[in-house]
Order: structure tokens, then C-alpha cells, then sequence
């Protein structure tokens, strides 16, 4: 598991800077097919004019030829790497692109993005860091960040439990339960035991996990002054900085964590069977991620908190009363486990 | 044949096996109704945004109406008439809306769709467009929903659930939405399938088979594992008998994927005919969106480009495209069977098996090139099937016979592999 | 034609070698035992036998044909540990699958519930069954098909009293109908009841003796004048020791009346008198070297 979870780190670590060059390539593109469509509406206004002076069109023509140039300042930019100039020219680009689109030009993109790339540039020169594409960073917190989406999710934690799981299952399935059960412990301190044994296993391959991703992008690439600032956008239109969201990230693992070991041994001791508790486990977990789909995402479903990412993201209001929910539903599930486990035998 | 039934016969006694096919059909139906529940809120919630307007028409009337008061007192003659003119614009626009929610709470579909068909005809004329914050929607877009609600006119087809109930848009691979045009975009073609053929159908993106295939091999593929363990030796029991290799093998690989293989009919038929908790199993002459895909450019591969007012489509009917999915779904099982059952003469834990056959087809999908004869091309069953995969890729080749093509030739060779393996493993079966 | 031809076998497991170079040929009825210390390699020699390990060299020849093919098992069988059962089906679904691999009539099931006495349980699950039900269910399912040879992988293991005995009863009629059997054991008193023919698997080689050779009877006799017996014991030139509550004799040159007559003689009152045959296990002493520390 632990080798697993390297070998995505690593491999994903390795794309990434792999992609750097097409992420500025891409970048280029995205400019230039707005660069297109402000100039072929330049020429038609160009043409138009010169058919029928109209004073509306006059003034979209100027707006539209000074955007034009923006645009291509701004991906001369792009291209040389000024990274400082390229916010500031993007900004610029926008406040044009949104007098343009007054001016009845087309510009396909919506005021409301403009307004939120503005709010992040402006951040950004304020702190003194480039953008950087989110899912494609090299640099620590944000690597972190998209191990986080990437593997503190339903699927990921499904995949975790069904390996951890065969751990209670097995010794029920290869009878070492029956040895147990007669040392001189009782059952439901057994269950305990079984439990802890599981979240520490879990808490070590969670240290793995952030440690290795942070380290990988620490040692091997520069990391940019204040990148821990970085500004991270917010459903609710705010922004959020790298390092809280790392912090987030962290106690809502463990949380997360901690929820998901509650089910696994509670699942474990009931169902005893490999096969019957991965079966129990996949339909749980696939049963939240339709609650999360269909609008259930509610402080008090421990599934909203299950794709870390989304909950830092989508509910930052959530935090940190959401630890309390998967604190006190990983206890019952717990303490349902122990209850159940006190008298039923071994056969 | 006797070891055959042999095999059968313990698959059919293993209560743990019975136990897991219960829960897992028990889950799915239950997460069936949740769905048909959500689908059933989200039209109702329709109905209600519609009622809202109908209140706002009511309270613009009532204030015309006073308005009209406060005018004939004054002897407003002017402002009287045009007050006149919005109560009777709205007395109308109020049987419109009561006409409307009428039709769509009863699925009296016509009177919507002819309007909706009137307005995308518009949108997709030369002189129209349809824009979402500011980017266009494609042309493609528009004559793929157009010809749909058409097709649901002429075979009186119900439309699915959507989180909008005018301009029913068909989501299509030609959209390239940013930004919040992209999140809008992604909630108004949200498509929650009311029956249970509309239900599948729109599951299926999801890899709805593919993870029924996974469980399936999860539950029937360890004959040879599950007996090769230390507590638990019973291929020893099998290799004292007077049985070849050839046959125990065999024997043990039919009857899995035989099971399997009835196992997810059975899912598949469950999915189905869960619709009854919602509006019925639905009709097979559902229309399905089939790409025609775009023409390779003739100057070289990287001068291709999706070029949405000209690239073609067609819709096909669900039956047919249930059908062919049932058959590259059998396909697909038997390379992922081959597949895991190969993986399990080496991996004594089910679990490993089962998420080692997973990642292999998800890596495969997503890491190796696409290829008409790439088994691992045909995974997404669905994308292939409607031709999305070959218009990205630019291969027409990419379709439903080298599909099965390539599933059976590598899935055989899988088979073989398996084969090879079992007759190494057999040599020091008591290791 | 031999039952049983094994020609130069060898198997090593790392550097340790398990088997060196065994050749041995039986042709005959009977019963055989296979004795050596637990880990020395007696179920890797059975295994190696019918084919579920391989040799590193040599061949084996079972009923005449090489232990390769599968088809031997029509006239071998080789009853391995329970853990080859399935906990989830009954005997008789294992017996039915045994009958029906071998193309026997049904009817045959019957005959070998009864001739082992299993009748009481075949309808249960085998993870009901005891320990014996199993070894039990194992044994028929190995004689269900009247096996020329016999390969038993510790039979007598886990047995009460009642089905030891069974056993070795069924054993016993097996070898008298013409089977050859080769049993694993290190339960050397239930060997000595079973056979004289002993296969000691040490250092890789296999030792065929017959204990008869080896076989020494002793008599512990408790008597409440022990100095008088004693004297008299040593006048005839018996071979004994001093026990607690008086002597274990052994029978060498003289017979069991000879010391009838003796105690006769001493006039001593004999409170008990019990017979003690050795055989196997006092030549495993001197085979393996046991020793108390």
C-alpha cells in the first residue's frame, strides 16, 4: 500500500514537471484564440466602418484594437517568462475585455471569471508569486493539494479500506479468531485493539502521503518565497491561503480518516468475510458519493468531508464543527462495533 | 463435465458468495430508489420554479390592475391602455404558464417540445446563436439537440429529468466551456433518467458496468486462488484425482466466468427494472447520440480539428445501443476475467486481485495510446460504443467490431497466459 | 508389475537436502510406514510421490505408470490433510464428486459411509465436522475407488480411541484384500499396531527395516517383597530394572512362564502385572539419537 501510494506520488510528480512547458504552450493557446476572435472583429468593424461611420462602432474599434494589443503584450509576456508582467497584462486584459464587452464586442469569457483572475492576480503581485496552474503545480503546497483530490476521496478510501479490511476479516476467515477469543481479554477490547491497530496503520500511510509530497517538490524543485500564502479560490468567492488549506487538509484526513476506520471495523466484525465486508464497504461509500451528488452535502453527513478537497473548497464554513461530525460518528460506529462483538461467538 | 459441475456446485454453496450477490443487488436497488427520489425532487422542483413565475404574472397583474385604478381616476387614458395591454399580456402569459406546468406534471410532452424544437431551430439557424455567460454554445450542440427533440416528438418519447425544463440541452463532446459557463453548463445538462432503460443508459459514462464486471470477477473469479492458500488446499484434493490439468482448469474458468457473467445480467436487469421506483422501465426507442466523428485532415494528424458546424451525428435507438453495449460489455468481461483470473494464480489476496485488475484497466485506458485494436481503448464501453472515442481520436476504425475484435484475440491471449500459468503452478501445486 | 518404483529420487529445499537419491521398489500387498522426525520431509516425500511437488531427480512409478499422469489416480489415492476439504460442502458432496470423477455408481457412496461409519454426518457441512469426521470423510474418499495403492498423510492423526481403532481395522482388511499402503506417522505405538514394515526417512534416505528384529517385550510386575524377587531375578539372570512399586523385566532368552515360575517361587504377592511391547520406537532411539538433556 505504502509502496503503491509512493509510486503515485512520484509518478505524478514526474508528470507534472513534464508538463511544465505545455502548461506555458497552453497558456499561449488560450490567449491566442481570444487574441483571434477580438481581431476578426476588428477587421469586420474595421470594414464596417468604412461601408457606414457609426460613432457605436467607432468606439468599440478602439476598445477592441487596444484589447487586441493587450492580449498580444500579454502573451509576448507568456512567452519570456515575465511572469510579473503577465498578471499585471492579464488584468489589464480583463479590465479592457469587460469595457469591451459594454461596447457590445464578444469576448467569451464571463465578467464574473474576469473579476475572480483580477482578485488572484492583484493577490498574487501583492505576495510577490506567479500563477500557477493548480493541477499542475510543482511546488509544495500545491502538489500537495491535488494529492489531496487526488487521493483522499471516496474512490481512494474505498480502495484503502478494502486492503486494510482483510486484516479483521482474515482472522476470522483463517479461524486465528478463535485462538484470540480465548485470551483472557475481553471481546469488545479486542475490537478496541483492532481499531487503534487500524488508525495507526492508516495515520502512518497519511504521514507517507503529505510527507512524501511535500518532500518530493521540496528537494527536487526550487520553492518559491511565501508560496505557503498562495492564494487558493473559494466557492464562496473568497480566497484561502496554501498553508491553511494544507492545515485543513491535515485535521480533515485524520477526521476522515478516523470515520473510515469506524466503518471498516464495524463492517469487519459484523460481516467477517472478505468478500461480504468489501461488498458492504463499496456500497457505503458509493451510497455517500450519490448522497454528496444528489444535494446532501450537509455539515451533518460525514460523507460531504470524504473528498477533503471539495469540503476545504466548497464548504469552508464547515470547518472545524465538520470534525466534530466525523469525530462523533467514527465514536458510535465504534462503539456499535464493540457493543455487537461483547457476546456473539467465533462460529 | 463432472469436475464442471463439481465447480458449479461450490460456487452455488458458498454462503458468503450468496450473502455478497444479495447485498450488492440490495445496495443498488436502494441506491436506485435514491436516485429515482432525486430525479423525482428535481422535476418537482422544475414544476415549482415554474409555479414561481405564474405568482410573479399574478402579482405584475394585481399591480397593473391598480395601476389601471389609479388611471382611470386620473382619466389616464394613455397609461390606462397600456396597462389594459400588460394585464391582458400576462391573463395570457398566466394561461401559457398554467398550460405549461399542466403539460409537463401530466408528461404531456408535445406542446413543450414543439415549442422547445421552434426555438433551437432559431438558435441553430444561420442568423442564431445561444450563449452561455458570454461563450457560445457550438453548433454541433445546437443541431444534436434539435434532432433530438425531434426524434422524442415523432416516437413520443419522454424527455429525462434535467435541472432546467426549457432549452433541454444534450451535452456533447464539442462543448469547451471555462469558468462558470462551464459550471452552468455542467448543472442545466445534468441528466437524471426518470425510467430504468433512461436510468442505465445514463449511468453508463459512469463505468456502471465495468465496476459490476469488477465485483463479479471479485466474487467468481478465485476458484484456483481461494484454494491454493495455506489453511485452505482444496486444488490438492483436485490433482489427486483421476482429472487432467487441462479440464480442472477449465472447469474452474467456465464456471467463474459463467457466473460472473450471469451476475451482471442480473445487475444490468436490476438497474433496469428499478425504474419501477420511478416512471417505469421506460422505452427502447430512447434516442442515442452516435458521433460520426470528424474527417482526418489530409495535410496530417496534427492539423485535425472537431469542426462543429460541420462534423455529423445520428441518434440511435436505446435498444440498439443496449444491445451492443450487452455485447461489448460480455467482451470486456471476458478480458477482465481472463485478466484477473490470471493475477489470482499469483496473488493469493482477492482484494490485491481485484484492485491490481482495476488499476491495469484504468492505466491501460488512460495511459496507453488509443488504438482500434487496444482492448484497453474499449474499456469506456459507452465511449466507444457511440463513436466519441474515434472522433477525438480521429480513427473511425475505433468501434463496435474491432471492439470485439480486440477484446477477444487479447482476452484469449490472456486466457492462454492463465493457462500457461496454472500448468507452472501445478507443478508445485504443494508449495 | 511394481505398485510402487521409485527410481533415484532427490529434492532439496535451499542448501538442505530432503531427499538423497531414494530408490526403493515395493511389489507387494501390506502396510508400510513412513516414521521420521516432524519436519524431516515424510509429506514431502508423499507429495513428491503423487506428483504435487516436483523432484529435483529422478522418477516415480505408480501401479506401472509414471506418476505424471493423471490418470494413476483411477488406482492411487492419497489421503492428504483436512484442509484439502471444503468447509462449505457436505461429505457426500464430496464423496459424489470423488464417485463421479472416478465414473463409479452412485451406489458406492452408500457402501463406504457404512463400511467407515460416517452415516450419522454425511449430510452435514465438513465445517461441522470434528477432527476424526474429517479423517473420517478423507479415508473413504481415498478407498472409495478400492485403490491399489494407498498413500495416507498422518491418518491416525487427531483420532479418539474408537476411530483409531476403526483404522486400523479398515487398514488391516485394505492390505488383506491385496492394497499397498504407505502411511506417515510419527505416533510410533499406533505404527507398531498397524505394521512391522517401517520406512525411516532420515537425512534424505529411506531405511526399510522390519522391526521384527527390534522388538523387545518387557513385563512391569508391582509386588510387595522387593528384595526377594530381586535376588531371584538376578540368580536367573534376568534382565530388569528397579520401578517404584517393583521391576520392569525383559524378556531376552527366557519366556514369560520362566518368570511366572519365579514369582511362584519367590512366594512375593503380585499386585499387578502388565505387558509392554517396543518395537519401532526403540529403533528410532537408536536411529535419531533421543536423548534426555
Amino acid at each position: 500500500m505504502l509502496a503503491g501510494t509512493l509510486l503515485l506520488i512520484g509518478t505524478l510528480f514526474i508528470r507534472n514537471v513534464m508538463q511544465q512547458d505545455v502548461v506555458r504552450a497552453e497558456k499561449i493557446e488560450w490567449f491566442s484564440g481570444y487574441m483571434q476572435e477580438v481581431a476578426t472583429q476588428n477587421r469586420t468593424d474595421r470594414q464596417m466602418l468604412q461601408e457606414t461611420p457609426l460613432e457605436e462602432l467607432e468606439q468599440k474599434l478602439d476598445v477592441g484594437v487596444a484589447l487586441q494589443n493587450q492580449l498580444n503584450g500579454l502573451i509576448l509576456s507568456i512567452e519570456n517568462g515575465a511572469w510579473e508582467d503577465e498578471l499585471q497584462q492579464e488584468i489589464d486584459v480583463y479590465l479592457t475585455a469587460i469595457d469591451y464587452k459594454e461596447v457590445k464586442g464578444n469576448y467569451s469569457f464571463s465578467n464574473g471569471d474576469m473579476d475572480e483572475t483580477i482578485r488572484l492576480n492583484e493577490q498574487l503581485l501583492l505576495l510577490g508569486l506567479p500563477k500557477e496552474d493548480i493541477g499542475r503545480s510543482v511546488q509544495p503546497p500545491l502538489f500537495i493539494k491535488q494529492i489531496v483530490s487526488l487521493v483522499l476521496n471516496p474512490f481512494g478510501l474505498t480502495v484503502l479500506l478494502v486492503l486494510l479490511g482483510t486484516v479483521i476479516t482474515r482472522e476470522f476467515e483463517d479461524r486465528n479468531m478463535q485462538m484470540v477469543y480465548t485470551f483472557p481479554i475481553p471481546k469488545w477490547k479486542y475490537v478496541f485493539v483492532k481499531f487503534t491497530g487500524l488508525l495507526l496503520t492508516g495515520l502512518i500511510w497519511l504521514s507517507v502521503l503529505f510527507s512524501a509530497s511535500y518532500l518530493l517538490p521540496a528537494l527536487t524543485v526550487e520553492s518559491k518565497e511565501l508560496i505557503f500564502d498562495y492564494p487558493l479560490s473559494l466557492a464562496n468567492g473568497s480566497f484561502l491561503d496554501a498553508g491553511t488549506y494544507i492545515n485543513e487538509a491535515c485535521i480533515y484526513s485524520v477526521g476522515v480518516l478516523l470515520f473510515a476506520i469506524g466503518v471498516l471495523t464495524l463492517v469487519g466484525f459484523m460481516a467477517r468475510q472478505t468478500i461480504i465486508s468489501s461488498v458492504v464497504i463499496l456500497a457505503v461509500f458509493a451510497g455517500g458519493w450519490m448522497s454528496i451528488r444528489n444535494g446532501m452535502d450537509l455539515l451533518w453527513n460525514p460523507f460531504t468531508y470524504v473528498n477533503v478537497n471539495e469540503a476545504i473548497i466548497n464548504h469552508a464554513d464547515y470547518f472545524p464543527t465538520g470534525l466534530i461530525v466525523l469525530f462523533g460518528v467514527a465514536a458510535v460506529l465504534l462503539a456499535i462495533a464493540m457493543w455487537g462483538s461483547r457476546k456473539r461467538g467465533v462460529s | 463435465m463432472r469436475q464442471f459441475l463439481f465447480e458449479n456446485k461450490k460456487m452455488m454453496k458458498k454462503k458468503s458468495v450468496w450473502a455478497a450477490v444479495f447485498i450488492t443487488l440490495l445496495s443498488l436497488l436502494v441506491l436506485s430508489y435514491f436516485h429515482f427520489s432525486a430525479a423525482d425532487r428535481i422535476r418537482n422542483g422544475n414544476i415549482v420554479k415554474q409555479e414561481n413565475v405564474l405568482a410573479q404574472y399574478k402579482i405584475w397583474i394585481e399591480d397593473a390592475e391598480t395601476e389601471l385604478q389609479i388611471a382611470e381616476k386620473n382619466s389616464d387614458a394613455e397609461t390606462g391602455d397600456a396597462m389594459a395591454a400588460v394585464i391582458e399580456k400576462y391573463t395570457q402569459s398566466i394561461v401559457n404558464q398554467e398550460k405549461w406546468i399542466s403539460d409537463y406534471t401530466q408528461r404531456e410532452w408535445k406542446t413543450i417540445l414543439e415549442e422547445d424544437i421552434a426555438d433551437f431551430e432559431l438558435y441553430s439557424s444561420e442568423d442564431g446563436s445561444m450563449a452561455i455567460e458570454g461563450q457560445r454554445v457550438k453548433s454541433f450542440t445546437l443541431r444534436a439537440a434539435l434532432e433530438e427533440k425531434r426524434w422524442f416528438l415523432k416516437n413520443g418519447i419522454d424527455p429525462v429529468v434535467q435541472n432546467t425544463s426549457y432549452n433541454l440541452f444534450v451535452p456533447t463532446i464539442y462543448e469547451d466551456f471555462t469558468g462558470r459557463a462551464l459550471d452552468y453548463w455542467k448543472q442545466v445538462t445534468a441528466r437524471y433518467g426518470d425510467t430504468g432503460l433512461t436510468y442505465f443508459y445514463g449511468m453508463m459514462p459512469n463505468f456502471l458496468m465495468q465496476i459490476f464486471i469488477l465485483i463479479g470477477c471479485f466474487l467468481f473469479g478465485n476458484s484456483i486462488s481461494g484454494e491454493s492458500g495455506k489453511k485452505k488446499k482444496g486444488l490438492q484434493l483436485h490433482f489427486v484425482q483421476p482429472v487432467s490439468k487441462t479440464a480442472l482448469f477449465l472447469s474452474k474458468y467456465v464456471s467463474g466466468l459463467t457466473a460472473t457473467l450471469i451476475f451482471v445480467g442480473l445487475l444490468v436487469s436490476a438497474i433496469i427494472m428499478s425504474g419501477e421506483f420511478g416512471n417505469g422501465i421506460g422505452s427502447l426507442e430512447y434516442p442515442v447520440l452516435v458521433y460520426e466523428g470528424a474527417e482526418p485532415n489530409p495535410y496530417g494528424s496534427e492539423f485535425n480539428a472537431l469542426i462543429p458546424e460541420n462534423d455529423q451525428f445520428h441518434f440511435i435507438p436505446l435498444g440498439e445501443y443496449l444491445k451492443d453495449v450487452l455485447m461489448m460489455g460480455s467482451g470486456l468481461l471476458f478480458f477482465t476475467y481472463s485478466l484477473y483470473f490470471l493475477l489470482a494464480l499469483g496473488i493469493r489476496n482477492q482484494s490485491i486481485t481485484i484492485l491490481v485488475t482495476g488499476g491495469i484497466l484504468f492505466g491501460g485506458m488512460t495511459i496507453l495510446p488509443v488504438s482500434a485494436y487496444n482492448p484497453f481503448t474499449y474499456v469506456d464501453i459507452h465511449r466507444a460504443l457511440n463513436g466519441e472515442i474515434a472522433t477525438i481520436a480521429f480513427n473511425p476504425a475505433i468501434g463496435f467490431q474491432h471492439g470485439m475484435l480486440a477484446l477477444f484475440v487479447v482476452g484469449t491471449a490472456v486466457l492462454l497466459a492463465a493457462f500457461i500459468g496454472f500448468h507452472v503452478k501445478s507443478r508445485n501445486v504443494a508449495a | 508389475m511394481a505398485v510402487l518404483a521409485i527410481n533415484n529420487l532427490s529434492k532439496s529445499f535451499k542448501n538442505h537436502r530432503v531427499l538423497d537419491g531414494i530408490t526403493l521398489t515395493i511389489d507387494s500387498p501390506g502396510i508400510w510406514a513412513l516414521v521420521g522426525p516432524n519436519g524431516v520431509g515424510k509429506t514431502t516425500f508423499l507429495n513428491i510421490l503423487t506428483n504435487l511437488s516436483p523432484a529435483d531427480s529422478g522418477s516415480v512409478k505408480l501401479v506401472g505408470k509414471s506418476n505424471k499422469d493423471y490418470k494413476v489416480f483411477k488406482d492411487v489415492s492419497f489421503l492428504q490433510d483436512n484442509t484439502v476439504l471444503f468447509d462449505y460442502l457436505t461429505g457426500y458432496d464430496h464423496l459424489k464428486y470423488v464417485c463421479d470423477v472416478h465414473k463409479l455408481p452412485s451406489k458406492r457412496i452408500q457402501e463406504v459411509v457404512q463400511y467407515v461409519g460416517m452415516e450419522r454426518y454425511t449430510k452435514k457441512t465438513v465445517g461441522d465436522y470434528s477432527l476424526g469426521m474429517k479423517q473420517h470423510l478423507l479415508l473413504a474418499m481415498a478407498i472409495i475407488n478400492e485403490p491399489k495403492l494407498l498413500l495416507l498423510d498422518e491418518p491416525l492423526n487427531g483420532l479418539d480411541p474408537t476411530s483409531a481403532i476403526l483404522m486400523r481395522k479398515i487398514l488391516g482388511q485394505l492390505a488383506d484384500k491385496g492394497t499397498t499402503i504407505i502411511l506417515s506417522s510419527h505416533n510410533l505405538a499406533e505404527v507398531d499396531r498397524v505394521t512391522k514394515q517401517i520406512l525411516f526417512l532420515k537425512d534424505g534416505k529411506l531405511l526399510e527395516e522390519h522391526m521384527d528384529s527390534y522388538e523387545k517385550v518387557y513385563y512391569h510386575i508391582a509386588v510387595q517383597d522387593k528384595p526377594s524377587v530381586a535376588s531371584l531375578l538376578t540368580a536367573k539372570a534376568f534382565d530388569f530394572m528397579e520401578t517404584d512399586k517393583g521391576f520392569k523385566v525383559l524378556l531376552g532368552s527366557q519366556d514369560f512362564q520362566s518368570l511366572l515360575d519365579l514369582l511362584h517361587q519367590s512366594g512375593a504377592y503380585v499386585k499387578d502385572l502388565q505387558k509392554e511391547i517396543t518395537g519401532s520406537e526403540k529403533r528410532y532411539e537408536e536411529l535419531f539419537e533421543v536423548g534426555m538433556v
